[in-house]
């Protein structure tokens, strides 16, 4: 059968079969690559939870422990050499053969082979991931610290509710503290005591902890390129869902919802899931201090309301796919510092609208001036061809000497059209930018 | 003996892998629950903006080369 290569319908045939067939092979690598493995997204060999062991035991548990760590610790080298690698270099080297037999034999269909492997094979490379670690290794990683510090409050007999405090309690802008007190309903210690950076506290009595869910905070700041502490609350409610879904790609769906003081989220398919289900089962962890997860978000509220921030509690839903975590703002700042930061936002929210409406109404301005000489230059160009038969060149770059257009200085549509351009490429990024930052 | 493909054989399929690459992105895009395909969407997503801004570019050469004679 005879086929016309050069004929663009079926020169475009050609390339989306060509094209199709290496996005298959790609993705069909990437499908089977993830359930080789499939402990990257189901977290096994969950760690049983003892009530409660002798210190002995402990201490023996915990060696255990640390030689299975250094044992996963090896774990991934063994897949390290990834076929995909493999398949790739192939596909470099077959596109690189296509294209230089294509040269030597003046074949059109073989350049094009060659073009679609040479860079399937490059973008196979370049995709690849290089960060991803199981799943397991993870939560084997986190959980143990987890049950140090639960089997430590519960030995010290704290029953207060944690109370995660603002970052103005601490010297360093990154750093972030947990206060358990030793009874329910306790104050919040000065900023004097913390300052201290002691970890048992007398005055109220209490332990002063590092979150686990600092680094996760200090992640999410990283990031987002933003610092939490000079952010307000929506800001979280508007950006956190992204970071979570697709940025950091922790769950499939992040909320974030307010009502008065009692902050709600609601993940949904959290990668985290087995390690809160873990830490959901220490008492004191579970429902005080919350998992990394619950407690990185109590961090990144502290910092953004600059208010202590207590788990209320932490549910998850009948299939265990969603967690629901109450997070409650305490009352912690006095009412004149309160009125000082709410004048200093208020001033600073003034002065941003401001400069963000004029740098709007100069962005739309543009726009709509370029726009308008735009449309006025397609309609001189549909008028002069269908009225006068000129031909596209002639109309452009013909001259307009005598007539109104060329203001006494020689001006053609073709100056016209690039001013209208240059107004619309300057005004319109701009616009779209601030309303894009916006949302 | 010379490259057998003219520059709008090259537009032309540039403009084909920069749809499918678009696309592929867009459907392996977190929002969608495909989060467990180990790949790098934003390079992804970055390569396929990229390709889609090449064939623009042999447009623009197009435009230019119709309007100027």
């Amino acid at each position: 059968m005879y086929i016309d290569v050069s004929d663009p319908l079926t020169q475009v045939f050609i390339l989306i079969t060509l094209d199709m067939a290496l996005v298959i092979i790609v993705i069909a690598i990437a499908t089977l690559r993830t359930k080789k493995q499939p402990s990257i997204v189901e977290a096994k060999n969950y760690l049983p939870i003892e009530s409660y062991i002798s210190a002995e035991a402990l201490v023996e548990k915990n060696k255990q422990q640390e030689s299975e760590k250094e044992a996963l610790r090896h774990e991934p080298w063994k897949h390290k050499r990834n076929p995909s690698e493999t398949v790739a270099y192939t596909l470099l080297l077959l596109g690189t053969i296509a294209l230089v037999i294509s040269i030597l034999y003046s074949s059109s269909i073989l350049a094009f082979i060659g073009l679609g492997l040479t860079l399937w094979g490059a973008l196979l490379l370049f995709i690849k991931p290089t960060k991803y670690v199981k799943a397991s290794l993870l939560d084997s990683t986190v959980i143990s610290s987890l049950r140090t510090v639960d089997q430590m409050i519960k030995d010290l007999d704290y029953e207060g509710k944690a109370i995660y405090l603002p970052p103005r309690y601490f010297k360093q802008l990154k750093g972030g503290k947990v206060f358990v007190p030793s009874k329910e309903n306790s104050s919040i210690p000065p900023a004097e005591e913390i300052a201290e950076e002691e970890i048992f506290l007398k005055n109220p009595k209490g332990i002063c902890l590092t979150p686990p869910g600092l680094g996760l905070a200090n992640l999410y700041e990283k990031e987002l390129r933003k610092d939490f502490a000079k952010v307000d609350l929506n800001y979280l409610q508007n950006n956190l869902p992204k970071l979570f879904i697709e940025d950091l790609e922790i769950a499939e769906n992040f909320e974030l919802t307010t009502e008065d003081n009692v902050i709600q989220a609601k993940i949904t398919g959290s990668i985290y899931k087995s390690l809160c289900e873990e830490a959901r089962k220490l008492s004191r962890i579970g429902q005080s201090i919350g998992c990394p997860l619950c407690s990185s978000i109590a961090i990144a509220l502290t910092r953004a309301t600059g208010s202590a921030v207590i788990i209320e509690k932490i549910e998850e839903s009948k299939d265990g796919k969603t967690i629901e975590a109450n997070f409650r703002l305490l009352e912690a700042i006095e009412p004149q510092a309160q009125a000082e930061l709410l004048l200093e936002e208020m001033d600073r929210l003034v002065s941003m609208r401001v400069h963000a409406a004029l740098s709007n109404f100069a962005s739309l301005l543009l726009t709509g001036f370029g726009s308008i000489i735009l449309a006025w230059v397609g309609w001189l160009t549909w008028y002069d061809i269908t009225m006068w038969d000129k031909d596209i060149a002639l109309i452009f770059f013909g001259s307009r000497t005598g007539e109104a257009i060329s203001l006494g200085i020689g001006m053609k549509v073709i100056y016209y059209f690039l001013i209208g351009l240059a107004l619309i490429l300057s005004g319109l990024p701009t616009f779209l930018r601030r309303k894009r930052s916006k949302v | 003996m010379q490259f057998p493909l003219s520059f709008w054989d090259i537009s032309l399929w540039l403009a084909v892998t920069a749809i499918i690459l678009l696309t592929t992105s867009e459907l392996l895009s977190p929002y969608y629950g495909k989060t467990n395909i180990l790949i790098e969407k934003r390079r992804l997503t970055a390569v396929a903006l990229t390709v889609g801004l090449l064939f623009m570019f042999t447009v623009f050469i197009r435009v230019y080369q119709i309007i100027v004679p």
